[in-house]
């Protein structure tokens, strides 16, 4: 049996858990939906400087929330592991020979691909209520690559919080520790350009700007591509914050 | 070998250990903060194919010793040796011959009992091949082949025990730790149980479980470990723990009427007896550690306090008389009981 298989199985049981709660699913949409309608309407008439003429702010707003979704979804994806240790199961999973690579991999790959649909389901319903663009296959499978390694990136640091806090207390201060100075700090809601220079040094570095930026390239006609120095840096963040989860969840005790 | 510390005679144990010992602990100590000593100096060996029981009341040092051995916890000093790996740092090697099955079951509610085990089966890396047949006979001898599909958070306590059992018993562990495996199940599970662990070290594994279920001991275990506060006072088979140590005990019967547990329970309190009491609703047994008049004296005190006997017979000395026996001299743990731990416990 090899790691492959283990991993499958615990990708299997954290897909079966969300789609025996599809409640929880659908309440982590209507977040997105809402900030994406109040922030319309808000910025209805702010002008993004490089953004073609014809695109409203609308347009810019929609790639941002889908890299928001996938930025909120993934910080709470530790909760899992607080209720299996709760349950004492994960210590008991720890119990069996099962590498803990593959028990890390299996449960990043299943919320990483959970996050990616509903980024898919934000950028439908943000297409439903008027939003336009303009698909580059090139880029967009650049822009998703990324969004891979951003969420799996998130999910590990919030994996390694949680292992290392077991408490739901501590999880809830991390989630709120981490997304909103990362989404106020990023281009989701307004272009770095369009921010005062000390806020653009920072916002250059945040790797939600980064995501936020190359699917906008993907989606957006004339939208400059982010330099290619930001994939490698978020490549080494997601390795960087997978080995983190993993070293902790390697030392988790097993009962 | 002999093995006794604390108490005043020494119990011998007939097998010998042989090379094949699975576990060792040696001088292991542990203290939880607060200055609680779990576990004091024990030694321990167990080799493959003997079943041994431990046994105590609570407190006495039961669990921390099974985690130690596991490899959940560390001993502040001595060495435990597990399957020729400190369990502390044992890899993959160890965790694959080893079986630990905690004290309350580690299920996850939303997945089925077929989902449990096979998902077990995975961990424990058993070949893809096998895999459904192996958790299929798992199933049904464990008696779990009808609820396949049912969700765990719907099964019953006992039903859960078995799920917790049965994914400890998937691969071919060399090793088996049980914490009180037989919580939770009914007579009917508990006599399973004893058989799958009989039968798992008749064919060589070493069965090493803390129970309060001293008749299945009695019948079934190779040897017996008597823990109390951190020491292990006696380690022998069953029968020669009852020979050396038992008491006679009286079997009383209560009529109808006067058998209210807490009438009897002071009653027998003012009558200050060495021994120990059961008591249950309409009877009781007292054990009788030496004085022949003793019996007279309890049944004409119960007599004057109006409590009808209807029958009173001399029972021979059972393993949990031998447990009372061998702790009854020593100060009880702080919030502990005593080992064996029935003293006027109601039931």
């Amino acid at each position: 049996m090899g790691q492959g298989q283990i991993a499958a199985a615990v990708c299997l049981r954290a897909w079966r858990g969300t789609l025996r709660h599809p409640v929880t699913l659908s309440f982590s949409l209507l977040q997105p939906l809402m900030w994406m309608l109040f922030f319309g309407f808000l910025f209805y008439r702010y002008r993004i400087v490089e953004l073609d003429p014809a695109l409203a702010y609308i347009d810019f707003l929609l790639p941002g929330v889908c890299c928001m979704t996938v930025l909120f979804g993934a910080s709470q994806s530790g909760v899992a592991y607080i209720r299996d240790i709760q349950q004492q199961l994960l210590g008991r999973m720890l119990q069996t020979p099962a590498g803990r690579g593959a028990l890390l991999s299996g449960k990043l790959a299943a919320d990483t691909v959970r996050l990616l649909l509903q980024a898919l389901v934000v950028f439908a319903l943000g297409t439903l209520i008027g939003a336009n663009w303009q698909l580059d296959p090139a880029l967009l499978l650049r822009a998703l690559a990324l969004l891979v390694l951003f969420a799996g990136s998130f999910c590990a640091i919030s994996c390694a919080i949680a292992l290392l806090t077991r408490r739901n207390e501590a999880m809830a201060a991390f989630v709120h520790f981490i997304n909103m100075p990362l989404l106020f700090t990023s281009s989701v809601l307004v272009p770095v350009r369009q921010m005062p220079p000390w806020l653009e040094h920072i916002a250059r570095l945040n790797p939600l700007t980064h995501v936020a930026d190359s699917l906008r390239a993907a989606l957006l006609p004339g939208w400059a591509a982010p330099p290619l120095v930001h994939d490698v840096f978020l490549l080494c963040f997601a390795v960087g914050a997978f080995l983190l989860a993993y070293l902790i969840l390697q030392r988790s005790p097993r009962e | 070998m002999q093995r006794l510390c604390g108490a005043s005679t020494l119990v011998p144990l007939s097998t010998p250990i042989t090379d094949s010992r699975a576990l060792q602990t040696t001088r292991v100590s542990k203290c939880y903060p607060g200055g609680i000593t779990a576990l004091d100096a024990v030694d321990l060996e167990v080799s493959g194919g003997q079943l041994v029981a431990l046994i105590g009341g609570n407190g006495a040092g039961k669990t921390t010793l099974l985690k130690l051995i596991a490899g959940h916890i560390r001993p502040d000093s001595g060495s435990v040796t597990v399957l020729g790996h400190d369990p502390a740092q044992a890899g993959q090697a160890m965790r694959r011959d080893l079986a630990s099955v905690s004290q309350t079951p580690a299920l996850d509610p939303e997945m089925t009992v077929g989902e449990t085990l096979e998902f077990f089966a995975v961990l424990y890396e058993l070949p893809a091949a096998r895999l459904a047949s192996i958790v299929a006979d798992v199933a049904r001898r464990f008696g779990l082949d009808s609820i396949l599909a049912r969700r765990v958070n719907a099964c019953s306590g006992g039903m859960r025990q078995r799920l917790h059992l049965a994914a400890t018993m998937l691969h071919a562990p060399r090793l088996m730790l049980l914490d009180e495996p037989t919580n939770n199940l009914d007579a009917e599970g508990r006599g399973f149980l004893w058989n799958v662990l009989l039968e798992k070290a008749r064919a060589g594994v070493a069965v090493l479980l803390s129970t309060h279920d001293l008749g299945a001991v009695e019948r079934t275990a190779d040897r017996v470990l008597v823990m109390h506060q951190g020491r292990i006072l006696a380690d022998a088979r069953p029968l020669e723990l009852k020979r050396e140590h038992g008491v006679p005990l009286l079997a009383l019967r209560f009529a109808e009427s006067r058998g209210d547990v807490r009438e009897v329970q002071s009653s027998i309190q003012q009558l200050a007896i060495s021994g120990e009491a059961v008591i249950r609703e309409g009877s009781a047994v007292i054990s009788l550690p030496s004085d022949p008049g003793e019996e007279t004296r309890i049944l004409e005190h119960l007599a004057h306090a109006g409590i009808v006997v209807t029958a009173a017979t001399r029972q021979a000395p059972d393993l949990a008389s031998a447990c009372w026996a061998l702790t009854k001299d020593l100060p009880d743990a702080p919030g502990g009981k005593t080992a064996g731990g029935r003293r006027g416990r109601k039931h």
